[in-house]
């Protein structure tokens, strides 16, 4: 009997605009995205709106333009207008995936505790390719079986920044937890100045997840990395060991993690 | 009364504290502003200290009770304002905060920056957005009036003795803000004053002007010559003698003055950005050779037509789809989709506000390929400046620095694509003294749609829908001020409504909602709101049927707009649509899904008519024959006269008694030139990845650094087809002749594209002309010679011409001593092709070591005008020719070789460094 392809909610609104490459990603793993405004899915009905989806996903871009903050108004759109529903998910452990901008509206909506995100230490937007290692051994349902992965980045505000009354215990608790997923290194996998570190995130975070692991923001895009000609240098790998034959890009094990989660659960 | 919430980033201590803070904006980092301040006052750095601070000022009715206002700021600053982990907030009245901020030392100064009342505040309307998602479910909070953003500066300089409030005012002017569109205050202890504060605080919220909403007529029959003229320059028409003539003869006609729509309308439809007289014009051509004989007197029966559209048709390409009818050239992609591309400039508004000028330069070529119902994929950008280093005293009067304009136009384009979600993949930049009054700002845009899906076809009735953002005044007058040469010679505050302000966010939402329109059906024709504003968008929709306008149905931004404000403002972010009653309903109804203004402002008529009405009364109406085919002809006059043959000197430097420096130190000072050396800062804050489409990226090599020579793009995740987008530039060239200038460009954006693996078969090009006055028959000269260039070079090569535009009077006029300054004739050849498997593609970088190296084509002694004789201090020398038959067959061998596997890489000899 053919199994029913998992339903993931691919949200949007204003200013969203990763959202082709995000629903390329996850049809590739096998699960059935649906793409929906916040409008279409916040009112009386959320609730059993929502419920219909096994996994969600908050794609890239400028939500209502950044104005007030990174990703800040379509978090209050989670905190105010989804209210109860969207909190209901997330206990239910069903994944949650938050990309560049969707990483922002996860952490301004307070799910990583006190995480946010600021403008880059070098003042400028960066569109580059980083060198990532996990740092969260299989906490995470995102990258289990993952150790090391190549991904672009494209952000003017990924710098991630802890606070509380002593950011440095925040630190500690966020790594002891098992919470800081990704970690940007330079190609050999040590630890790094910019630009391996694009944005100058404290201790090179590049990721990270709830402390049950199932939701998961990062500022990398992994869903830029499907095809294998989307690698920046296909065109030097081709006919060596390693390089086209290679079938998939190293984002699409991201998405089949969370299809193969959601598909148990 | 006024609220204000402040913020303040918050001081992070111990081991991951944060020595600065960054931030991304146009003019808002600190770190270049404190180096900046630094220069200025003659201090170093670490004598110097600046904090930024955001400030909300909040409107509230005066009959709230203060203390809900206030238990309402303390709910909504950590849920809406501020970011709690790194920032903290104060919040209350206006004066209460800026009287806890007011400088209480010496050397202190508080420098308040907000944008001109009038022009858009973007992130004050998500304010009140916000705060009515905080009011509406829950806590219910007092109603929020009008919000504006503002900017705090606390600047403290550890100088001896007290600097001056007129010195830190005119820092702010020449590095901090752009007074086209901010306006600032400057206060230091001594300065402080809390009522002027308020009332420089209270005229932001006030609308610049009562509504009038009155229509004046215009006495123009009975005007004579001077007259005629007069009411032309005083109303910023740009229309000449002749063309007022007609006009007048048509109001003659009809027995009426005209009133100021009307006039307005016909200045807006008839102006050269609009209509391009000049390359429509009869233009008398006279070619002599260098030692004055002539060569050739000819009648140009029209640029556009001789050496654009009918090389295109002639050539009657199977898969070119449109050309020349639509807002960008569309050709075929595959059975299913169809490709389109436009490119367009900004110049003018560049030069003076360079962030909104490009910002908007890009949001408009944007718009014209939703204009064709297509999905932007892809955005291009060439610009060019006055170098860099050009010291303050030889930048003429009035004018920006070129570094300033650079860093701002790079940021512009920067925040509309990114914001908009499509990847900038391919440009260039140029820097050239010619430039520095005049940058130009070409900005393209690709877009991809389903065949077919893309309808003309209004119908009488149809409703004319307006939708996207609100109409200001900003950008009143566009169109006609392209049609004028810069130079200090018009009162500011006309200039000042020329500027645009964009909103790439109300853009995108604007293009989701299309994109779902457009396949439900729901509209039978659409344009977008570009220079002309709705004049332009609703006059052409209507050409064939008629329209009949409400003007105070349109929405505005603010009060106080008069109805031919209304109707010519060019206020971004809008798209005017025909729709059939019937699908009304549904369109307004997706219209609420995705948060976008629509709104009806009348119909599609049978009469031949533009008819416009502001609250009942007709404040104009023209007949649509008249509006489109009235404008006479213009008769215009060239002249070019061929360069003395002057040899490239080698010996230069000898007979400077300068040192012989060997080829490598020439080689390294080549590479150093700001035209040629790397342009990777500027490609690196665009996203080129977005939509996930760029296979062959704008960077390559072994550290992803090196520049490509075009870029791939494969649109669809499960087909191997895609496009490969190039360009060619080099004004150099066109010092010595324009001719083989736009050859060599036809040449380059041809050979970028084959050199990463395109062929010729389904080969586009588009051309964009940049030009001085070509009332100048010399500068009008130079401009037939290319365009006959671009005549033969099509047809030679079997390409068309799909779209193109020209940006002509790119000349500056000192206002002192009247001394001009042209910008070089300036063609952009911009190359789409489609590709039939992109893994095919090549890249430039070398591979392996033992690869042979193989150069296809012969070197000819052709220095003019390039690298090698500029670091000779010249520009002499044979100018490089193109032969397009032997051209063509190395296309042919390279296509052959790269489809065979039999080339690790591919590269084009670059004559200028395209990035």
């Amino acid at each position: 009997m053919l199994q029913k392809k998992v339903k993931v909610l691919v949200l949007r609104t204003a200013g969203i605009n990763c959202e082709a490459e995000m629903m390329v990603a996850w049809e590739k793993a096998g699960a059935a995205p649906e793409l929906r405004h916040i409008n279409e899915i916040a009112g009386a009905e959320a609730s059993e709106k929502l419920e219909r989806y096994a996994a969600l996903a908050i794609p890239g871009g400028f939500a209502y333009g950044d104005d007030l903050g990174a990703g800040k108004l379509l978090a209050n759109d989670l905190l105010y207008r989804l209210q109860e529903p969207f909190a209901r998910f997330v206990e239910a452990g069903k994944p949650v995936l938050g990309v560049c901008n969707g990483f922002q509206v996860l952490a301004k909506s307070g799910l990583f505790g006190e995480v946010t995100l600021l403008p880059n230490r070098s003042g400028r937007f960066e569109c580059r390719w980083s060198w990532l290692q996990n740092a969260g051994g299989n906490n995470c349902l995102f990258t289990k079986g993952i150790e090391q992965i190549y991904l672009p980045v494209a952000h003017g505000e990924g710098r991630v920044m802890v606070g509380g009354d002593n950011p440095a215990t925040t630190l500690k608790n966020l790594e002891e937890n098992g919470q800081v997923v990704l970690k940007y290194t330079n190609p050999e996998g040590a630890a790094v100045e910019y630009p391996y570190n694009p944005n100058g995130s404290v201790a090179d975070i590049a990721g990270i997840c709830n402390p049950s692991g199932t939701v998961f923001g990062l500022m990398p895009h992994p869903e830029r990395f499907i095809s294998p000609l989307q690698h920046p240098r296909w065109t030097r790998l081709q006919g060596h060991e390693g390089g086209l034959a290679l079938t998939e890009g190293e984002g699409l094990k991201i998405f089949k993690n969370a299809v193969a989660f959601a598909s148990q659960a | 009364m006024l609220y204000c919430v402040e913020l303040l980033p918050r001081p992070i201590s111990g081991p991951i504290a944060s020595p600065s803070e960054p931030t991304v904006s146009e003019s808002g980092d600190p770190d270049r502003i404190v180096a900046e301040a630094a220069a200025y006052f003659k201090l170093s750095a670490s004598a110097l200290q600046l904090e930024r601070r955001v400030l909300y000022l909040l409107e509230f009715d005066n009959l709230l009770p203060a203390d809900e206002i206030r238990a309402a700021l303390q709910i909504a600053t950590p849920r809406l304002f501020a970011d709690m982990v790194a920032e903290t907030a104060n919040s209350g009245s206006s004066l209460e905060i800026f009287e806890a901020s007011r400088p209480q030392s010496a050397n202190l100064f508080n420098i308040l920056t907000v944008f001109r009342p009038g022009v858009t505040d973007a992130v004050g309307e998500s304010v009140r957005r916000g705060y009515r998602w905080l009011t509406d479910q829950g806590s219910k909070l007092p109603e929020l009036g009008r919000v504006r953003t503002a900017t705090l500066y606390r600047l403290s300089l550890s100088h001896e003795e007290q600097t001056e409030v007129a010195e830190i005012a005119a820092f702010v002017r020449s590095h901090l803000v752009n007074e086209l569109v901010q306006e600032f205050v400057v206060y230091g202890a001594q300065e402080y004053n809390e009522q002027a504060l308020a009332d420089f605080l209270k005229q932001l919220f006030s609308p610049s002007l009562a509504a009038q909403g009155q229509v004046r007529t215009i006495a123009l029959r009975e005007a004579n010559e001077t007259e005629l003229l007069r009411l032309s320059n005083e109303g910023l028409l740009a229309l000449d003698l002749i063309e007022m003539q007609v006009i007048q003869s048509y109001f003659q006609e009809e027995g009426r003055d005209p009133t100021d729509v009307e006039l307005e309308t016909l200045a807006q439809t008839w102006s050269e950005h609009c209509i391009h007289k000049t390359f429509k014009a009869r233009i008398n051509y006279v070619e002599s050779s260098w030692d004055g004989h002539e060569t050739r007197n000819a009648i140009v029966d029209g640029l556009f037509k001789t050496c654009i559209v009918e090389p295109t048709e002639k050539l009657a390409k199977p898969w070119v789809t449109s050309v020349f009818s639509d807002n960008a050239g569309i050709i075929g992609f595959d059975r299913n989709y169809e490709v389109s591309f436009k490119v367009e400039t900004h110049n003018h508004p560049s030069a003076l506000e360079p962030f909104g000028g490009a910002n908007t330069g890009l949001g408009g070529v944007i718009r014209d390929v939703m204009a064709v119902s297509a999905k932007p994929i892809a955005a291009t950008d060439i610009f060019c400046f006055g170098p860099p280093d050009t010291p303050p005293e030889n930048v003429p009067p009035e004018v920006l620095p070129p570094d300033r304009i650079f860093r701002g136009v790079v940021d512009g384009v920067r925040d509309y694509g990114n914001k908009m979600g499509i990847p900038t993949v391919n440009g260039a930049v140029l820097f050239d003294r010619g430039y520095l009054a005049n940058p130009l700002v070409f900005c393209g845009t690709v877009g991809l749609a389903p065949r077919g899906s893309h309808p003309r076809n209004v119908q009488t009735g149809d409703r004319i829908v307006v939708l996207g953002g609100r109409t200001g005044r900003d950008g009143v007058h566009g169109a006609t001020f392209s049609s004028i040469e810069l130079g200090g010679t018009h009162p500011e505050q006309k200039l000042g409504s020329v500027v645009q302000i964009g909103n790439p966010i109300e853009e995108k939402k604007t293009l989701d909602l299309l994109l779902k329109a457009r396949d439900k059906r729901l509209y039978t024709a659409i344009t977008d709101c570009g220079a002309g504003g709705l004049s332009s968008a609703i006059g052409e929709m209507g050409e064939q049927t008629g329209a009949q306008v409400e003007l105070e149905r349109v929405p505005l931004k603010y009060e106080g707009l008069e109805p031919w404000e209304i109707w010519v403002s060019e206020a971004q972010e809008r798209m005017v649509l025909a729709v059939a009653p019937d699908k009304l309903p549904a369109l307004l109804e997706l219209c609420k899904i995705e948060d976008v203004e629509a709104t009806d402002l009348g119909e599609f008529t049978n009469d031949g008519l533009l008819t416009l009405n502001y609250a009942g009364q007709r404040v104009g109406q023209l007949k649509m024959t008249f509006l489109h085919k009235g404008v006479p002809r213009r008769e215009l006059s060239a002249r070019w006269r061929a360069p003395e043959p002057r040899p490239l000197n080698r010996r230069a430097h000898y007979e400077h008694h300068r040192p012989y420096l060997g080829y490598s130190i020439v080689l390294e000072r080549i590479l150093a030139d700001p035209n040629v050396s790397s342009k990777e800062s500027v490609i690196r804050v665009y996203d080129y990845e977005v939509q996930g489409n760029t296979v062959v990226k704008p960077l390559v090599g072994v550290h992803n650094d090196g520049p490509s020579d075009a870029t791939v793009l494969k649109p669809f995740p499960d087909s191997v087809r895609g496009l490969v987008i190039s360009n060619g530039i080099n004004p150099r060239y066109g010092l010595l002749d324009p001719y083989h200038m736009a050859a060599c460009a036809i040449d380059e954006a041809i050979r970028n594209a084959v050199a990463v693996g395109a062929n010729l078969e389904r080969m586009a090009l588009l051309d964009n002309f940049c030009w001085g006055n070509p009332k100048v028959p010399e500068r009008l000269g130079e401009l037939v010679r290319a365009a006959e260039a671009c005549r033969d070079y099509a047809w030679d090569f079997g390409l068309p011409f799909i779209s193109g535009k020209d940006s002509l009077n790119n000349e500056y006029r000192d206002p002192a001593t009247g001394q001009r300054l042209p910008i070089p004739g300036t063609l952009l050849i911009s190359a789409i092709a489609v590709m039939e498997d992109v893994s095919k593609a090549v890249t430039l970088d070398l591979k392996q070591p033992g690869n042979l190296i193989y150069i296809i084509g012969r070197t000819r002694p052709e220095l003019g005008g390039g690298y090698y004789a500029k670091y000779h201090g010249q520009i002499e020398g044979d100018v490089p020719t193109v032969q397009a038959g032997s051209a063509l067959r190395g296309f042919r061998a390279l296509n052959k070789a790269i489809k065979a596997g039999l080339y690790a890489v591919a590269t084009t000899s670059p004559r200028v460094a395209s990035r």
